[in-house]
């Protein structure tokens, strides 16, 4: 469905992405777990085209969506929502949702949607007049991907959903993002620091270190192997998960 | 040579001063002027006035410098509490009062400026001479090109540097910003002053129009044009902007047709200027 | 005396409020000041009084005011500041410095530097209200004005293209991600920012029936230090900034010194800066 051959991308003068190929099939969530400054996010960000990539091909289902910009790729399905959720903070919740939709052309259907994402984040409804930049880290979170839905994407790259948010916030996130993914089929692409989280809830994962994909496979053999035990998952993980 | 090509190079020296002077503040200390023309007409007009009440050459011209530099703490006192932008409109709002003011006020003659100004003189000898002008102007020149690559040089030029590239971080290096900013403004105000005595004693007539906005956008583009933070930069621009105009007088009325575009074209072709290192490439390119 | 010069401070002060709204939010958008809005100011004057003076059409006119003001806008956005994006303030200020003395050279260039007559005749009718006479031409002045900032309010903060103008401000990568062309929204700032200028020309060529290509210089600075009086970003900020310095520049005239009043927008501006740098309704970031 999302097809990454080959990526190579510059951040400024810093080599970030060095030939990367990765995908995602319909209705997977996969992960792309590994450290801070590995590349995770510029992987996201060349994707949504917000970065271009050097050289390599990214193809969403048949279409070569290397050279589009963002609106473009936004258009054909892939929704991104950023790291550090990037509200427009001075505006209304609702605002949000309704800029969320921005490129879409069937206006008349914009309402329906607003009020499922409200069935899906019933805390939107309540905060729906708020200025967004007065919600918790956690409402801010779901308005993130609530904005993100509005334009109906079929593949959602979601970054670090869990970060700065306490672990009860985090697993209701999670727990949402697990129904967003069984119950309207979406793929997603998430990249986690915490990469017990993603491990948990994703199909497949990569494991991206300094710009490269060092390792992949199903959650179940990266959970299993060694090198993330030691790397990622720490050595509490091991009493936990046995 | 002629009288007139004295002339000039007189008025490239003078420009020279002014646009290095220019360069302290932006190159140097990464700030923006857009009313530098007030300096130069403050030490012009403090220093005729001096010496037509009867001081000698010498000392008026050091004191309309240290006059110059006390009204650039005058400025820089309001105008270093903002940045960029708003400084570039205080600055400017600060050079269209002190035309104001100059044509406001009965003892700088008004509209009609300050005339009869006495020649420069050394050791009692007035400088009637054009070639024995030059050789003071570009003596001045000299020791400004010399003290200002030291300055560069210098720890606090090394200061300015940090605080030209970020101000935040200079900050928390322990650099008191508010201090080396004013510092530029002394500096730069002083020798924009020294520039004004020398432009005063030479043309011995002077009035307000000449120290408005366009004098300092002339200066500016000159700053710019050579190179922003580069000395080779500024004497070359102010050399350019001198000898071109004098040139191309037939076309005199299209002059800031092109200072305009020139400006443009600079910042979006090449805004590190004609003599730009890569290092201040790096500076003025993408942040 | 008052009422009468608080009346001529209103109007000065809705025609810097109208050009200081271009720059607040060519501001707010893309973080740099249009040194040249003065200019597009009077580029929207000298358009409408060359075909007034050609075709005697008011609207016509109008139009053409409000096309010249409009295309020079775009121009500068596209080839002064487009190709800046992202680089050291002082590039694209030091480009804006360049660009407005281009424009004003060039206008000197084709229309001549003396001033031109807008030679419209205006219902002469004069109100007096507290003592203070109010013409009709104030009145429209005020009218058109206090008009062209509710439509700007309304559309900024009730329809979609306005709130997506408003998100690329707030965030303009996240506005990408949400379908926005950031491209069209600075275009569309540029656009509407310049029509008000252009506007606020038309009607000073009016009021003052002279066009000079230097008149927006003044204008154009004094409606900046508005914009910063009221905090540089924020459109109420603008509007009450650019009424602030309209009365306190004429009261000042009347008061104090009438040769000195240019100064004041700048003293002013000046106090404000040390009381409260970030201006009236500045808010922290």
């Amino acid at each position: 469905m999302l097809r990454l051959s080959n990526i190579h991308t510059y951040y400024g003068n810093i080599h970030a992405v060095k030939g990367v190929s990765i995908h995602v099939n319909p209705g997977e969530i996969v992960a792309l777990i590994g450290g801070n400054g590995a590349g995770k996010s510029t992987i996201l960000r060349t994707i949504s085209g917000i970065l271009k990539p050097a050289s390599g091909t990214i193809h969403f289902g048949s279409d070569d969506i290397t050279s589009l910009g963002p609106e473009s790729i936004l258009r054909t399905g892939i929704g991104h929502v950023p790291e550090g959720r990037r509200l427009f903070k001075g505006l209304t919740v609702r605002d949000n949702l309704i800029l969320g939709a921005y490129s879409r052309r069937d206006r008349d259907r914009i309402d329906d949607d607003i009020d499922a994402m409200e069935r899906l984040f019933p805390i939107l409804k309540k905060r729906k007049g708020q200025i967004a930049g007065t919600l918790s880290g956690g409402e801010q979170q779901m308005l993130a991907m609530a904005r993100a839905m509005m334009a109906r994407p079929g593949v959602l790259l979601l970054d670090e959903p869990s970060m700065g948010l306490a672990p009860i916030i985090t697993a209701q996130i999670y727990a949402q993002i697990k129904a967003l993914n069984l119950g309207e089929g979406l793929s997603m692409l998430l990249v986690e620091q915490n990469a017990r989280l993603a491990l948990n809830l994703a199909h497949r994962g990569y494991v991206v270190e300094t710009g490269r994909i060092v390792m992949e496979g199903t959650t179940g053999e990266l959970r299993e192997s060694n090198e993330i035990q030691r790397a990622y998952l720490g050595k509490g993980y091991r009493e936990v998960w046995e | 040579m002629s009288a007139y090509v004295f002339h000039v190079l007189i008025m490239v020296s003078i420009f020279a001063i002014l646009s290095l002077s220019l360069n302290i503040i932006v190159g140097f200390a990464g700030l923006v002027s857009l009313g530098h023309a007030a300096f130069f007409g403050i030490g012009a007009y403090a220093s005729g006035l001096m010496m037509i009440r009867g001081m000698g050459f010498v000392p008026a011209l050091f004191l309309a410098g240290l006059c110059t530099a006390a009204l650039g703490v005058a400025l820089a006192l309001p105008a270093l509490r903002v940045k960029d932008d708003y400084l570039a409109i205080v600055t400017l709002g600060f050079g269209i009062i002190v035309v104001m003011v100059l044509m406001n006020l009965e003892v700088t003659g008004g509209p009609d400026g300050l005339v009869g100004i006495p020649p420069a003189a050394l050791l009692g000898t007035p400088l009637y001479s054009k070639p024995g002008f030059l050789a003071l102007t570009l003596g001045f020149l000299l020791v400004m090109i010399l003290s200002v690559y030291a300055l560069k040089q210098s720890r606090i030029g090394r200061a300015w540097a940090a605080i030209r590239d970020n101000d935040v971080t200079a900050m928390f290096m322990g650099i008191n910003i508010y201090y080396y900013k004013m510092l530029a403004f002394i500096v730069s105000s002083f020798w924009a002053g020294l520039a004004g005595s020398l432009y005063a004693h030479y043309t011995a007539y002077i009035n307000p129009q000449t120290f408005g906005m366009h004098t300092s956008i002339q200066i500016l583009s000159m700053v710019v044009l050579g190179g922003i933070g580069s000395i080779t930069g500024s004497l070359l621009g102010a050399a350019l902007l001198v000898v071109l105009p004098e040139i191309l007088r037939p076309l005199a009325d299209y002059q800031d047709i092109f200072y305009g575009a020139l400006l443009v074209t600079m910042m979006v072709f090449r805004p590190q200027g004609i003599m730009g290192r890569v290092k201040i490439t790096e500076i003025f390119g993408k942040k | 005396m008052f009422f009468q010069q608080l009346v001529n401070g209103l109007v000065s002060g809705c025609v810097y409020a109208l050009i200081a709204l271009g720059y607040t939010m060519i501001f707010g958008i893309l973080g740099i000041v249009n040194f040249a809005q003065g200019e597009i100011y009077m580029f929207g004057a000298f358009g409408a009084v060359t075909v007034y003076a050609a075709t005697g059409s008011l609207a016509l006119a109008i139009l053409a005011g409000l096309g010249a003001a409009c295309l020079v806008g775009v121009l500068l956005e596209r080839f002064a500041f487009r190709p800046l994006r992202g680089t050291h303030p002082l590039v694209p200020l030091i480009s804006a410095i360049g660009a407005s003395i281009l424009l004003s050279s060039l206008a000197r260039f084709f229309f001549g530097p003396e001033d031109r007559p807008f030679p419209h005749e205006f219902s002469a009718a004069t109100y007096t209200v507290f003592s203070a006479h109010i013409t009709g031409m104030q009145l429209t002045i005020m009218g058109i004005s206090a008009a062209l900032m509710t439509a700007l309010w309304l559309f900024l903060t009730m329809s979609r293209h306005g709130k997506a103008i408003q998100a690329v401000a707030m965030d303009s990568d996240a506005a990408r991600l949400s379908g926005i062309n950031v491209n069209r929204a600075y275009v569309a700032t540029f656009l509407s920012g310049s029509a008000l200028s252009g506007v606020a020309g038309m009607l000073m060529a009016v009021y003052y029936n002279a066009t000079s290509p230097t008149m927006g210089l003044l204008p154009g600075l004094k409606a900046f230090s508005a914009a910063i009086l009221g905090g540089v970003g924020s459109i109420p900020g603008a509007i009450i900034g650019g009424l602030v310095l309209g009365v306190a520049e004429n009261l000042g005239a009347a008061y104090l010194s009438s040769n000195f009043k240019d100064a004041f927008a700048f003293i002013a501006l000046v106090l404000v800066l040390i009381i409260r740098p970030r201006g009236i309704m500045g808010q922290r970031k």
